[in-house]
């Protein structure tokens, strides 16, 4: 069994629920989410994530609309649609279900 | 010193060296080529350049004004190459279910382990065979046919294989299946092979590639030292072939052809050996124009099912061409007065002697020896090709023999005293 390779898969199992974690309260145009998630040691390289919000977006779970930008071109900036809030709490519940079945787990 | 272009990403102009283009161009290809399954690709890969954009942006607000290649390698570090971005686990199963298709080999040069042009690399690679061994064959193989034809041949491969440039091209070269899978490996491997060129440019490189580029100008213009007597030498077979049909007569060839003007080609169908000639000589020669002009000014190749069409036709015309009873009796062409040299023996001599064949004096002029073989003699069938025709002749120094190489039904030999004389050739009737 390889270690990292189950790390990595538990990591990307929760990257969705991430990013709509991150887009919860505020708006962020990708770098951001980058940089986040990247502290969180939970992406490696940034272009993970770019065809991830495109899948998304297209689920219509996420929307964006362009905002100037004083540095350059106009950006990217995300938000959660409806129909995201819905999925986000959905996944916050499975999330708590997982986590109260570890820590039952840990306690036997 | 380096030299620099000027590329735009999302909408912003940068300059950045010309390596350094080449694998940020590179990079976008085969992230394109990686995306082009997704929903939403154009919206990907222009995610993908705006944020090199931002990320390159941030370098010349820094103050360097040049993007160099260790600049775009590390942004290709922090963005990654498609062989990082595993979050396509899903399709990966699939994946090879659903395109069994592309493993066809396709012949490319291989750019990646070249040495002159990439033909013996790609070579190998289509054969699946080691290049080394199959470079040595190649130069035995070169050594023993006196090198010519298969040094033409490899600068014919050079000059008409495409290099193999895509990671979609490398793995067709390969025969390797075009998933995403394999596309990533290839995209990381050759982010690797940029950086060793960059560093092989510093000392051998360059030289190969002088040396390379050399060998291509020097190409051209043997194409064109070769291909401009071949112009001349179609244009005088088209003329001939016009006249022997029409019945100009051949007299104006005189003063292009270092030949006697008999005529020497014969056509029952006049029609179909215009037509045919035409396409035979035409269409290679179209080709042949097309690829040198296409080289130079980077004219779209053309299209394969055109290029199929011209070889039918000029197979076609080939077929055609013995059918219009075309035929070329190249021994009425007395094309060199060398073979034809002749001494003689005395000017009281009735004989001439050669090889036991026997001619009578059937005319004599004050200072006029003329012979006439007679008796329809074919001098190769007297002796092969080796029978050596000798005339003495007390006023010359040395007898001058000549070897029958033309086939002969009766030669006169008019000859002034004193001097070489030339045999001129009566066609029989």
């Amino acid at each position: 069994m390889n270690i990292d390779n189950v790390k990595s898969q538990m990591r990307k199992g929760i990257l969705e629920y991430c990013i709509l974690l991150i887009l919860n309260n505020e708006k962020a145009y990708a770098s951001d989410i980058i940089r986040i998630l990247q502290e969180a040691k939970l992406i490696v390289v940034e272009g993970t994530l770019y065809p991830l919000l495109t899948r998304l977006k297209n689920m219509e779970v996420l929307s964006y609309e362009w905002i100037e930008s004083v540095q350059g071109p106009p950006r990217k900036y995300y938000q959660l649609t409806a129909q995201g809030q819905a999925v986000l709490t959905e996944l916050g519940t499975a999330w708590d279900e997982i986590n109260e079945t570890i820590n039952h787990l840990k306690k036997i | 010193m380096k030299k620099t272009v000027t590329a735009n990403l999302n909408g912003r102009v940068f300059n950045i060296d010309e390596d350094a283009f080449q694998l940020l161009e590179n990079y976008l290809k085969n992230l394109r080529i990686y995306f082009r399954n997704e929903d939403g690709y154009d919206e990907i890969v222009a995610d993908f350049e705006a944020r090199i954009e931002e990320l390159l942006s941030e370098r010349v607000r820094l103050g360097y004004n040049v993007i160099s290649i260790e600049e775009v390698e590390k942004v290709i570090a922090k963005v990654g190459s498609p062989v990082d971005f595993d979050d396509k686990e899903e399709n990966r199963t699939e994946q090879p279910k659903a395109e069994p298709a592309d493993t066809k080999k396709k012949f490319y040069r291989d750019p990646s382990n070249k040495l002159l042009g990439g033909v013996c690399s790609g070579l190998a690679a289509y054969f699946s065979v080691n290049e080394l061994a199959l470079r040595i064959l190649v130069v035995i193989l070169a050594l023993c046919t006196s090198v010519i034809p298969v040094l033409l041949l490899y600068l014919v491969a050079w000059l008409i294989v495409p290099e193999a440039t895509t990671a979609e091209q490398k793995l067709e070269m390969q025969g390797k299946p075009i998933t995403v899978e394999n596309i990533g490996k290839t995209v990381s491997a050759g982010m690797d092979e940029v950086k060793k060129i960059n560093e092989k440019h510093g000392c051998l490189g360059s030289l190969v590639d002088f040396i390379a580029a050399c060998v291509k100008v020097a190409l051209v213009g043997l194409g064109c030292l070769v291909g401009l007597p071949i112009l001349f030498v179609i244009g005088i077979i088209i003329i001939v072939l016009f006249a022997t049909i029409f019945g100009v007569g051949t007299g104006i060839l005189g003063g292009l052809l270092p030949c006697t003007p008999d005529i020497f080609l014969s056509v029952a169908h006049p029609g179909i050996a215009i037509l045919a000639v035409c396409l035979l000589l035409g269409i290679p020669l179209f080709a042949l124009l097309y690829g040198i002009i296409s080289w130079f000014f980077k004219l779209k190749p053309v299209n394969k099912s055109l290029k199929i069409a011209g070889l039918i036709v000029w197979i076609l015309a080939w077929i055609a061409l013995p059918f219009s009873g075309f035929k070329a009796d190249w021994s009425k062409v007395n094309c060199s007065n060398n073979h034809w040299r002749f001494g003689y023996s005395s000017f009281y001599s009735n004989e001439l002697v050669g090889n036991g064949v026997l001619a009578e004096r059937t005319e004599e002029l004050p200072n006029i020896l003329s012979v006439e073989l007679t008796g329809n003699l074919v001098a190769e069938d007297i002796q092969g090709a080796g029978t050596v025709f000798t005339c003495f002749c007390d006023n010359s120094p040395q007898p001058i023999h000549s070897t029958a190489k033309q086939r002969l039904s009766m030669l006169r030999i008019d000859c002034l005293i004193g001097t070489h004389c030339s045999p001129s050739n009566i066609p029989s009737a």
